[in-house]
């Protein structure tokens, strides 16, 4: 059954058109990869879809009810998980109390007047799931550029979303930790939808069963790799000029 | 040394904290004279307003140039209640009206005064006034992204707006002059030694209570969540919190303490006027915060006694001086040591005995909230 | 409506210092994030500039306000560019420091204009061919002094547009105002363009205290007087924009000139503060806002 529809989406900034009629549908335990040159509307798409952008026209239901006029946070409640190209978390805070901090919005005001002695076993669970148990009460800020990057996967996992969307979640890291990453992500998409926007083609090569491809605000296509490559209209405008570069890491 | 003797560090803060409030209560009534401890009391009144805004701007980036309208608040309360004991004990005067109503030919005490014959009342309206009008404008501006320096604008410009209805509302504020000279509270003679060092007495409780309930504040699930709406308000919202009401509540719980100093200064002072609450005197407000240490409720509340010490000091003999004295200071704390004195303590703490990483890191200044 | 009439030449009068005062401020705070709080400083500044050229140098009024002009731009300007060069670079992205170092500055000029000139007022005459006014409707009077205010901030809305619309430099800075980093990769040096942007904000600070001689007293603390209203100007306006500000400018000084005929002058105040709360709920980013992507 279909999870997220969008419908008609389209996305306007003054006379530039971010989004143009969008329509696409994610059904329940997907892992739909999405591509697509610079500007061609991902990161907004995914914006829209949290709430941090509003649709000019068009609208998005999530689990048969509609989602686009709600506030992020809101969202965020109904099971929708993002994360941000340039990785967010809260560098004064330990990475125990970051993942904490996912798991409380359910809570009411005064529950979380309470300073808990012993952090919660869920949040133990998903340290070590992504393998950051070492830095349990380390800073987020002395975190490397990959480990908050799986920080901010914990930070989603722990809020118990039915929808993640991850904004190139392996930017950045080395073969090693795009390895461990790529693990995980097949982990984590047996029981969650999932939608990653990814540029590193070797990436896609080994995990992207699904691919979505965005040009100028608008679906390309939609296929497995293969059908991608070989779409002459795929070649042309994303893969056709630099086939190379989408080669190095 | 830590892990040599866990209990020691694990009791090395209560200790510090028990001794210095039973030196406090026990010891310095005993050795300073009445005058001084009544001045030392001001000086505790403004760090309880301290600890509020080190909560509001330390930790919930919110930076409040307008605490003066809250202090303000709590003060005029307290004063009028203490106005109104007056006149009705005067045996001179005939019309039971406080004496400035009189010049300017009141007959009868205004509908807005009345109720404030009653102790109780004053004293609610004290606490309850400020974390009302915070908690509206709190809610008001934050639910509409209104942050950083527009907040602190907003703020600012709200001083600047209730001082000048304080002057220009003579018939009902006293006006430039505002309200003073307070003989008794509840028929009890406010100027022997002993209901100074009983007022002294209830400052210094009552920061000591509010230092302990902010603390927890910080260290519970809340002060995590508001440490990282100051650093990231916009990431909060995707980890499904709503910012508006936690940074309400810290706003109005500052707010709330502004106003319990202002109700425990008039008694303490014997007289709130509109000089002592406007812009300039909010934003000294904030220098003490900045001074002490914004992240740190105890560098702050020091700040304070500090800052206000210096000012008694100085400021009647080389008036001048210490203004430029105040400006050089905002410009080298905020400029060399944004974690204020609480920040240089620690530093130099971890100089003499170092410590395992993950307590020798704190806080950065924090970033844009534009 | 005949009361709204007669308060007219007061409430443009208020609004063509506001918008002189913001403009400046709206300047700075919308390519920079910086809120400068010495802003009322230069504004005083500025007056007294007017004030030491008629008593100290012995110029005619006429003289002295049309040397002024120019005058207290150039030292205004170059006390803002110094404050950018000296400490506000070094400060970006912590914007509320930033408002706490200025206001810094701003107390240590006034206690230095409070050494230099004296704590009481000062005046410095108008000259005469701006003492008279003109009357409509047999009711309303409007003083020349008024419409030379009026000129001179429509002026200045008029060459800042054209050099931000049409010139090099300004496009530039337009272009910094939308956004930074991307103006940078383009070659800009934003660091000059943010040294100029300070030196012509600061400037207008100035030309605001000199038209302020023509209207009152001058005092050390004149620019507090005007600062917070000017910065209110700025968030109904939006950032960094002029014809957000110029209408937010003129929309405050009408405000405050009816409310205060209306209620209370004291009252008037806090009646304006509860409109802008009551009009953040409706628009909270100003009357006009750049929509960009990026939102951080």
């Amino acid at each position: 059954m279909s999870l997220l529809t969008i419908t008609d989406l389209t996305v306007t900034f003054g006379d530039y058109t971010a989004l143009d009629h969008i329509n696409l549908t994610l059904t329940q335990g997907e892992l739909r990869f999405l591509i697509g040159p610079n500007g061609a509307g991902k990161t907004t798409l995914i914006d829209t879809i949290t709430g941090r952008t509003r649709p000019t026209h068009g609208h998005i239901t999530y689990n048969n009810k509609p989602i686009h006029h709600l506030p992020e946070h809101r969202i965020a409640r109904n099971g929708i998980g993002r994360t941000f190209q340039t990785s967010v978390v809260f560098e004064h805070l330990t990475v125990a109390d970051n993942i904490d901090l996912a798991t409380t919005h359910h809570l009411r005001p005064w529950q979380l007047l309470r300073a808990p002695r012993t952090l919660p076993d869920t949040v133990h669970h998903i340290l070590d799931r992504v393998g950051l148990t070492p830095h349990t009460h380390h800073k987020a800020a002395t975190l490397s550029h990959g480990q908050r990057q799986w920080l901010e996967i914990a930070m989603l996992l722990a809020a118990r979303p039915q929808l993640l969307l991850l904004d190139e979640p392996v930017a950045g890291m080395n073969t090693d930790e795009r390895t461990r990453t790529g693990q995980l992500l097949t982990e984590i998409a047996t029981d969650h939808t999932i939608v990653v926007i990814e540029h590193d083609m070797d990436f896609l090569r080994r995990y992207a069963r699904d691919i979505t491809v965005l040009h100028e605000g608008r679906i390309l296509t939609h296929g497995d790799l293969t059908t991608i490559q070989n779409h002459p209209e795929v070649q042309q405008v994303y893969l056709g000029h630099t086939p190379h570069q989408e080669h190095t890491p | 040394m830590t892990h040599t003797h866990p209990t020691l560090t694990r009791w090395r803060g209560p200790i510090t904290f028990i001794t210095l409030l039973a030196a406090a209560l026990l010891l310095l009534p005993l050795l300073l004279e009445p005058f001084r401890l009544n001045l030392l009391a001001q000086y505790l009144c403004y760090s309880i307003v301290a600890l509020g805004i080190a909560l509001a701007w330390g930790r919930g980036g919110m930076l409040t140039l307008g605490h003066g309208v809250y202090f303000g608040l709590g003060a005029y309360a307290m004063a009028m209640h203490l106005t109104l004991e007056r006149a009705a004990h005067d045996p001179l005067n005939t019309t039971g009206l406080p004496q400035f109503m009189q010049v300017t030919g009141a007959t009868e005490l205004p509908l807005l005064w009345q109720p404030f014959t009653s102790a109780t009342f004053a004293i609610t309206t004290a606490v309850l006034a400020p974390a009302a009008l915070a908690t509206l404008l709190g809610w008001s501006v934050f639910r509409q992204r209104v942050k950083g320096a527009y907040f602190a604008i907003l703020n600012q410009a709200l001083a600047a707006a209730f001082v000048l209805l304080l002057i220009g509302q003579q018939h009902l504020t006293g006006g430039t002059n505002g309200l003073t000279d307070f003989p008794t509270f509840a028929g009890h003679d406010l100027y022997t030694p002993t209901a100074q060092t009983t007022l002294y007495t209830l400052t210094v409780l009552t920061l000591a209570t509010l230092y302990l309930a902010f603390r927890h504040l910080t260290r519970s699930r809340y002060g995590k969540l508001l440490t990282a709406i100051r650093d990231a308000e916009d990431r909060v919202r995707y980890l499904g919190h709503d910012p508006t009401w936690p940074k309400t509540l810290a706003y109005a719980l500052s707010a709330t303490a502004a106003g319990i100093a202002g109700a425990l200064f008039v008694p303490i002072m014997g007289i709130i006027s509109p000089t002592l609450i406007g812009v300039i005197p909010s934003i000294m407000m904030v220098l003490a915060v900045a001074i002490g240490g914004r992240y740190s409720l105890a560098g702050a509340a020091t700040g304070a006694l500090l800052i206000n010490a210096a000012q008694t000091t100085f400021a009647e003999t080389f008036s001048g001086t210490w203004t430029y004295l105040q400006g050089a200071l905002f410009v080298i704390v905020i400029a060399l040591a944004p974690q204020g004195l609480a920040g240089l303590t620690t530093t130099l703490k971890n100089h003499l005995t170092p410590t395992p990483p993950e307590t020798t890191t704190h806080p950065q200044p924090h970033k844009a909230h534009t | 409506m005949e009361a709204l009439l007669t308060q007219l030449p007061t409430g443009l009068a208020i609004g063509s210092v506001l918008l002189l005062a913001a403009l400046g401020l709206n300047f700075t705070f919308g390519q920079m994030g910086v809120i400068n709080m010495a802003h009322g400083e230069f504004i005083m500044v500025g007056a007294y500039t007017a004030f030491v050229l008629h008593a100290w140098i012995g110029l005619d009024p006429a003289t002295t306000l049309l040397l002024a002009l120019p005058l207290a731009f150039a030292i205004t300007g170059t006390l803002g560019w110094l404050l950018e060069l000296g400490l506000i670079r070094h400060f970006y992205g912590r914007p509320l420091d930033t408002l706490l170092l200025t206001f810094g500055i701003g107390m240590i000029l006034q206690q230095a204009a409070r050494d230099l000139f004296g704590a009481p007022n000062v005046d410095v005459p108008t000259p005469t061919w701006l003492t008279g006014g003109i009357t409509l409707f047999d009711t309303v009077r409007i003083h020349h002094s008024r419409l030379f205010i009026l000129a001179l901030a429509l002026t200045a809305v008029a060459a800042l547009a054209y050099y931000l619309h049409r010139s090099r430099p300004g496009r530039q800075m337009r272009a910094v105002i939308h956004n930074r980093d991307l103006a940078a990769t383009t070659g800009i040096n934003t660091r000059k363009i943010d040294a100029t942007t300070f030196f012509i904000g600061s400037g207008l600070a100035g030309l605001a205290g000199v038209a302020l001689t023509l209207i009152g007293p001058t005092g050390p603390t004149l620019g507090t007087n005007y600062i917070v209203d000017a910065f209110l100007v700025v968030v109904i306006g939006g950032l960094g924009q002029l014809r957000g500000t110029v209408i937010a400018a003129f929309a405050l000084g009408l405000l405050n000139a009816t409310v205060e005929a209306w209620a209370d002058a004291s009252l008037a105040k806090l009646i304006v503060f509860a409109a802008i709360i009551a009009f953040l709920q409706a628009r909270p980013q100003g009357l006009f806002t750049v929509k960009t992507r990026s939102l951080t």
